[in-house]
């Protein structure tokens, strides 16, 4: 999995969720990361998508559980 | 005889190869959840002296089971909320003097009383039916306390049987192919709507977790299960707005929306994403069993609204809704407290005499004397009967559906600090409220501030932002600007 990818995903979700030092894998999930509720994850696939200039299929959105989902939409989206 | 409780007992039989639930993906019949019913209802009778019974509140077919069981045999369930924090579960639990609690949870919480777990059901057996007086409370669910205390709502069978009663007037016409979604937390009383009224038809009841991200996992269950009965907050809609022109649920045949302020330009915009419904604004404080008026959206009609939030609707059949200025009652058109009567307001809160003595009060009307509650609402009616929400005169906030005191986080916080507290609901880009707490004080951490919170109040009640000031600044008068910490968020 591109690493670039995933290193600019995880910046947005510390940047959402204004905390420094968190463990984020492909695997972490919003239950495994305190503060990553309903408005948080709006605003980091709302931001994703800025970062990477794309829009990803709601129904895609709706599949998104895990950090490697979100970087595996950038990766289905991106031209 | 409650209406609702011989119809429950009765389909368990009638539509027995239906499903009555599907819960994380397993359907239940009904005949199923009639089996599951008469076991816990054998527990619920070896504990003949319990009134209360406590129940955790878990996604879970044994949790319905556990709820029905408990009312059929006329006794009063306790909902305890699974992520609440123990000092308040416990503080609920002597309150009321619960001793017999089911938890079908893997983990059960950790309490000194009898605990229920999973009962292997018996294949076949039916529940029996027990006739106990009308007024025996049916549910007792406490809400946040301004004190720091939660306060106990107390429902009568009388009072839920009302309310189902009147909406099953209604044109709902539910029948076994409906499909409906419960996506409230067992704690608020909007869950008893979803979870109770579809099986009084026969109709399947599907259930969202309650962890996780909430507003994708209803929007998947609306498209998986085809729903087409849906009661949601209109925090959902907020959630979603940002997908709103690409989404279609041609499935849906009712949205309805409670539990908070609804906005005109959501509704707008949803009424695209649900063409073949009918589109409802239901409001109704706990004291009021579920909701006590409606207001039915016409597409493409002109909307009754003021500041942009959809009207509360025309009280329902056999409730009385009166606007009162302290003792008079207003004209319409002018300002005032929004006051309940009928049958489905609640006989007052758990051993709390004082408390009921400010919001009961008696008044004529036509001659016969009518018990009031004061909603705290403040409200104008028009000459049609329809209510339109101004705002509140305390500090009792509406934050996703859920009822907060600010107060309460006003209270833990200051006890636990020593320092002045004030909290704030405040709007962000999305117009969802997020609490805001103010702390007269910098020796502490958000961190500790909140996870003192933590221990003390539910999940839903954290603030989103602790901010530290020196000193709290003051009105002349001496109170606290309010507009100054605002201009600071």
């Amino acid at each position: 999995m591109n690493e670039e990818i995933f290193n600019r995903v995880t910046g947005i979700i510390s940047g959402t969720l204004n905390k420094k030092n968190l463990v984020l894998g492909y695997e972490t999930s919003s239950k495994d990361v305190e503060g990553w509720d309903s408005l948080a994850h709006v605003t980091i696939i709302t931001e994703v998508e800025k970062e990477f200039g794309i829009t990803i299929d709601f129904m895609e959105i709706l599949e998104i559980k895990t950090i490697g989902d979100i970087c595996q939409a950038v990766v289905n989206n991106q031209k | 005889m409650a209406f609702f409780l011989k119809k429950l007992l009765e389909n368990f039989t009638v539509y027995g190869t239906r499903t009555a639930y599907v819960i994380e993906g397993v359907g239940y019949t009904y005949a199923d959840l009639g089996s599951r019913v008469a076991t816990f209802q054998k527990k619920v009778f070896e504990f003949d002296g319990e009134h209360y019974f406590g129940v955790v509140t878990r996604n879970s077919i044994d949790t319905y089971a556990a709820i029905y069981a408990i009312w059929l045999s006329g006794k009063t369930f306790v909902p305890l909320g699974a992520t609440v924090p123990s000092e308040r579960i416990l503080n609920i639990v002597s309150q009321v003097g619960i001793n017999v609690v089911f938890d079908a949870g893997n983990d059960p919480l950790p309490l000194e009383n009898v605990v229920v777990h999973h009962q292997q059901p018996t294949i076949g057996e039916q529940p029996i039916y027990l006739e106990v007086g009308e007024d025996t409370d049916v549910y007792l669910l406490f809400t946040s306390g301004s004190t720091g205390t939660p306060k106990g709502v107390r429902i009568s069978r009388n009072n839920l049987d009302s309310y189902l009663r009147t909406i099953s007037k209604l044109d709902y016409c539910l029948t076994p192919d409906d499909r409906c979604l419960q996506v409230y937390d067992l704690t608020f009383d909007g869950s008893v709507q979803s979870y109770l009224f579809p099986l009084l038809f026969g109709a399947s009841v599907y259930t969202v977790p309650q962890d996780g991200i909430k507003y994708l996992a209803i929007t998947k269950a609306i498209i998986e299960h085809q729903i087409t009965f849906l009661k949601m907050t209109p925090s959902v809609l907020y959630y979603l707005m940002p997908y709103l022109d690409r989404l279609i649920f041609p499935s849906v045949r009712w949205s309805v929306f409670g539990g908070e302020a609804l906005m005109v330009p959501l509704v707008e915009k949803w009424q695209k994403c649900v063409p073949n419904a009918e589109i409802q604004n239901v409001y109704g404080p706990t004291e009021t069993t579920v909701n006590c008026s409606m207001y039915r959206w016409k597409k493409d009609g002109i909307h009754k609204e003021r500041n942009g939030i959809l009207s509360l609707g025309s009280a329902y059949e056999g409730t009385l809704a009166l606007v009162f200025d302290g003792d008079r009652v207003v004209s319409n058109g002018e300002v005032g407290e929004l006051c309940i009567s009928g049958p489905q307001v609640t006989k007052g809160y758990w051993k709390n005499e004082q408390l009921n003595n400010c919001v009961f009060f008696d008044y004529p009307v036509d001659g016969v004397s009518y018990r009031f509650y004061r909603t705290g609402d403040y409200v104008v009616k028009d000459d049609e009967g329809d209510l339109f929400f101004v705002g509140r005169n305390d500090s009792q906030v509406q934050l996703n559906g859920y009822r907060v005191e600010l107060g309460e986080l006003e209270y833990h916080t200051s006890q636990f600090a020593d320092a002045q507290c004030v909290a704030f609901i405040h709007e962000d880009v999305l117009n969802v409220g997020n609490l805001y707490l103010f702390v007269e004080s910098v020796k502490f951490t958000q961190e500790e501030i909140i996870d003192n919170l933590k221990s003390k109040i539910p999940g839903y009640m954290l603030p989103h932002q602790v901010i530290f000031i020196e000193r709290m600044p003051l009105l002349p008068s001496g109170k606290v600007d309010r507009q100054k910490l605002l201009s600071l968020i």
